[in-house]
């Protein structure tokens, strides 16, 4: 079980990193963390693409960067959604939704027809 | 915006951000292998797999870097920086071709600014570009002008019109300023009060005119331009509620122009126009505003209907009117030979990125090496590009900055020959225009414009070759005498033949203009010019109100002034030759039918002389005799005809004696008692205008005796009867101001200044033509003699003659140049004709240029191969094998 990891789908990964930093601001390490927990394992994130999509996304504006003390006492970087962010990521989410919901609908009927 | 600013955030801090980056990745390492020492695992082997996990550091990096979109312009700084190492690092070859460039950018930019000022943006108003004015051409008199309407049209168009949103017309009304200082003769208009609704322009001080203003009684108002404001009234605000006086009529001063604005005609001063219900003279010209969402084609359309409204009367001219944007009416005169100098510079340009080119091609095989090194240590040739496209950019920019200091430095030269060039009739004035040419945000733009366009035009060809695909050959150094420098010597010869066909051209061009030069000067004006004096005074009718009147004033001036020593003869005329102006038109002849309708009448200049005209101007009289004393107003009425006009008619010794009416209202037949010979009345350029002149005192308008140029034939020294004459006219009417004092040889050289003025231009590009070709043939040579050092001294060894190598080297060097001066000829073959408005007394196509200009060229090129050809023969045949 704890084997089957999928590689994320081109594009979904700026979804997730919004999504997670959206409840409260995280650094890179605990995104991918969290990405892979809250999947239960199925969600690998590659660090090769998480920090280049991180500084991506920080250059569009959608979040934004501060540097504060960890967990375990070190100094991290800490992303935080804004709220040309918050729009963005509803707009995502919502198309997320409706593409799964589609797709989902072709399965089933062609599976079923 | 925010994401340029990041990216140059990211740019310019560059450090603290790198040094940001490596804490945040090492931040990452270490909390995985915290949890990694949390499952138990050993230090050294949770740093081990957190490391191997998260995969190679540097590539991580550089992505980020990438995202955060520094490398574009960090490796953008990077070819900056290398380039410029790379072309200081060549002086000469920088040298050579940024003064190149710059000598081709400079002349473009400098035409640029005056097309700019003249074609593009001519007129200070707001959207001038919604502003339309009248336009009128004749077939049948040959004119295309500024068109003209009666009181009656303008306001059947002003009320009936569903196209403007304001519509304003005017008159050109030049007028005696007198009792602030010496009495001055100024440019005026009278205008409707909407002009400056139409034109959208506030007075600076003091209120615009009132529309009640334009009611007879009311109209005593005057505004003045800001000139004549800090010139005549010393900036004084108190201006405002004076009287002047104009034409001897008091005036009262309701504002001041902002500076600038002298529309139109340059005008000093603006009175209200009172219209009156006249439906015959056409003395008034409009301007009016399109109404917003209305196009000029629906304007026209509208303007056609209610042009048509009238039927044509028998013997009226063949008229077409059609609305223009004023910008356009405004550019007229100077559209053609502005046009052509700008495609004359940017040919000049042409040529520069040619030989530029060329020595970008030449070195690129010197590169060879280096680029396959680069390539074999993994740069894509997409890179490889860029980067030799940022070196022919820096060029470009380089030779841009200096071509700007050039064409500065050139506009000063533009603005002195502007002064010379003669006024546009229509509105404001053409040399205005040019003399206002400056750099501004447009030229600024352009030379940018032009700058990287060049730079991709000269820098691409050779960079595509440099960096295309072999690149074993060149790394095994057989670069040189493979099929790679066969194809490279086929695109320099290519080369070669493209810029020796444009200078051809220009060369063709400028030959064409020159001979036509040459003809203005020497064609026969039909007077003597020389020693002869000009001199214009307008009698206002507010003081001479009639006849009798300005013929009084004409007997006595003209007395005073044959009396000043050194006055040989003394005259005076209206319809000076290359003066003023005049008026023409057709005429009844005894004995002759009226002309068919819709045929084209016979028209002549209708001139009114005064006292020894004739001697003074120095027209010579071919049959019968000049006009006397005797002509006076109750003696018999009497005309002088010239030559041409004569021999319309009758043959030359029968004409004296016989009659003909000059074609105005109250007419009386007038007996034909001279026949004098042919002058240029309008420009020398010119075929001979068929001339009546009537004697002063029998003229049958008092407009006809109004505007006088007193002409004095006198000695030397023309300065000191300037004075005289000034000091004689005013000791008639103290309050009459002279005007426009010339020579007549000022007169001639004035009118010949525009064409001198494009000559002089194009010869100058021509002539930067000619020799940007010969150092390309130069460049060309020289290079392939380097290149067959080898082979010239195998033949050397073998016993081959200096004359033979001389003689295969210039046969080499002239293949190109033969193809392209061909290849010219037949291009001028087809470009000239755009050139025959400009021409006088040659075509086109004239043979004369047509053969000189290649044999100059073949010339030229002989000479430019002559060089490298002799340092060929003087290749020492030991040195020369071993050179491989």
């Amino acid at each position: 079980m704890a084997n089957i990891r999928i590689a994320l789908p081109q594009g979904t990964l700026d979804l997730l990193i919004l999504k997670t930093v959206a409840l409260e601001p995280q650094h890179g390490w605990a995104i991918s963390e969290r990405i892979q927990q809250i999947s239960s394992d199925v969600l690998q994130v590659q660090q090769g693409s998480l920090y280049p999509a991180l500084h991506r996304l920080e250059r569009r504006g959608w979040i934004r960067a501060k540097w504060g003390a960890s967990e375990n006492n070190r100094r991290a970087k800490y992303y935080e959604l804004t709220k040309h962010g918050r729009k963005q990521l509803e707009a995502e989410e919502s198309a997320w939704r409706k593409l799964t919901a589609a797709v989902g609908q072709v399965l089933e009927t062609v599976a079923s027809g | 915006m925010s994401d340029l600013l990041y990216r140059l955030r990211a740019l310019f801090r560059r450090k603290s951000v790198e040094a940001e980056l490596d804490e945040e990745l090492r931040a990452h390492l270490e909390h995985q292998v915290h949890r990694y020492v949390q499952s138990g695992l050993p230090l050294e082997e949770s740093k081990r797999r957190a490391r191997l996990e998260f995969g190679g550091l540097d590539q991580v990096k550089e992505e980020c870097r990438d995202a955060r979109g520094v490398n574009l312009i960090e490796t953008t700084l990077q070819d900056i920086r290398y380039g410029v190492r790379k072309l200081a690092r060549s002086p000469g070859f920088t040298a050579v071709a940024v003064a190149t460039l710059a000598l081709g950018i400079g002349a473009n930019t400098l035409i640029f600014s005056v097309v700019n000022a003249a074609i593009l943006h001519p007129l200070p108003f707001r959207d001038a570009g919604r502003l339309v004015t009248e336009w009128a051409t004749s077939p049948t008199v040959g004119y295309s002008g500024p068109g003209s309407l009666t009181d009656k049209d303008y306001t059947e168009w002003r009320d009936q019109n569903r196209v403007f949103s304001d519509i304003a017309a005017f008159r050109g009304q030049p007028t005696n300023l007198t009792g602030v200082g010496e009495p001055v003769r100024l440019n005026g208009a009278t205008v409707t009060a909407s002009l400056l609704y139409v034109l959208d322009v506030n007075p600076a001080l003091g209120r615009a005119f009132a529309p009640e203003e334009e009611a007879a009684g009311h109209n005593r108002v005057v505004l003045l331009s800001d000139r004549l404001w800090r010139s005549r009234f010393g900036s004084d605000p108190a201006v405002l509620g004076k009287a002047i006086k104009l034409d001897g009529e008091f005036y009262t001063v309701i504002g001041v122009m902002p500076e600038g604005i002298g529309f139109p005609n340059e005008a000093d001063v603006w009175t209200p126009l009172t219209l009156e219900n006249e439906a015959h003279n056409a003395t008034l010209q409009i301007v009016a505003r399109l109404k917003p969402g209305v196009s000029l084609e629906r304007a026209r359309n509208d303007a056609a209907v209610l042009g048509k409204r009238r039927p044509a009367q028998p013997g009226d001219w063949e008229w077409h009117t059609t609305l223009v944007l004023l910008r356009q009416a405004a550019a007229a005169q100077v559209r053609t030979p502005l046009l052509v100098l700008f495609a004359a510079v940017g040919l000049v340009l042409l040529i520069a990125c040619a030989n530029v080119a060329n020595l970008f091609l030449a070195r690129a095989t010197t590169r060879q090496g280096e680029v396959s090194v680069r390539k074999a240590l993994g740069a894509s040739r997409s890179r490889l590009v860029r980067q030799m496209l940022t070196e022919s950019g820096i060029m470009a920019v380089l030779g841009g900055g200096l071509g700007l200091l050039m064409a500065a430095l050139g506009q000063s030269f533009v603005a002195k020959s502007a002064s010379l060039l003669p006024r546009n009739l229509a509105s404001p004035s053409a040399a205005a225009h040019l003399a206002s040419a400056g750099i501004d945000l447009w030229v600024l733009g352009f030379t940018l414009a032009v700058s990287v366009l060049t730079s991709i035009l000269f820098g691409l060809a050779p960079t595509l070759w440099a960096t295309r695909g072999e690149m074993n050959s060149s790394l095994k150094g057989e670069g040189r005498r493979s099929t790679t420098a066969r194809t490279q010597g086929y695109m320099r010869d290519g080369i070669v033949v493209a810029e020796v066909a444009l200078a051809v051209i220009l060369l063709v061009s400028a030959g064409l203009l020159i001979r036509s030069f040459l003809h203005l000067m020497t064609v026969d004006r039909g007077f003597d010019p020389q020693n002869v004096l000009t001199v214009n005074i307008s009698l206002p009718d507010t003081r001479y109100q009639n006849a009798r009147s300005m013929i009084e004033f004409e007997q006595q001036a003209l007395g005073r002034l044959s009396a000043v020593p050194g006055v040989k003869s003394a005259g005076g005329v209206f319809g000076l030759p290359l003066g003023n102006g005049a008026i023409g038109g057709d005429f009844t002849v005894e004995g002759e039918p009226p002309p068919a309708l819709g045929s084209r009448p016979f028209i002549a200049t209708k001139a009114v002389a005064a006292g020894d005209y004739f001697r003074a101007i120095g027209i010579p009289l071919i049959r019968g005799r000049y006009f006397d004393a005797h002509d006076s107003e109750a003696a018999p009425h009497v005309v002088i005809v010239s030559r041409s006009l004569a021999q319309h008619y009758w043959p030359l010794d029968e004409a004296i004696g016989k009659r003909l009416k000059p074609g105005f209202s109250n007419d009386a037949w007038c007996t034909v008692v001279g026949v004098v010979g042919d002058t240029k009345q309008y420009s020398l350029g010119e075929p001979p205008s068929p001339t009546m002149y009537l004697p002063y005192a029998q003229a049958p308008a008092t407009f006809l005796m109004q505007d006088i140029t007193l002409v004095l034939r006198a000695g030397a020294d023309l300065l000191a009867s300037a004075s005289a004459a000034r000091r004689a006219v005013q000791a008639v009417d103290p309050d009459l101001p002279v005007f426009d004092v010339a020579t007549m040889d000022q007169l001639v050289y004035r009118s010949a200044s525009a064409p001198r003025f494009n000559t002089a231009l194009l010869g100058v590009f021509a002539a930067l033509a000619l020799l940007l070709a010969a150092v390309g043939i130069y460049g060309v040579m020289s290079y392939a003699v380097a290149q067959r050092t080898h082979e010239i001294g195998v033949r050397v060894a073998l016993g081959a003659e200096a004359s033979d190598i001389i003689r295969q080297v210039v046969r080499q060097g002239m293949l190109p140049a033969v193809i392209g001066i061909a290849t010219g000829t037949a291009g001028a073959w087809g470009v000239t004709r755009f050139l025959s408005s400009l021409l006088f007394g040659v075509r086109p196509t004239d043979p004369m240029t047509f053969a000189m200009v290649p044999v100059l060229l073949a010339a030229v090129g002989v000479l430019a191969c002559l060089l490298p050809a002799r340092r060929a023969t003087k290749v020492d045949p030991v040195v020369a094998l071993k050179y491989e």
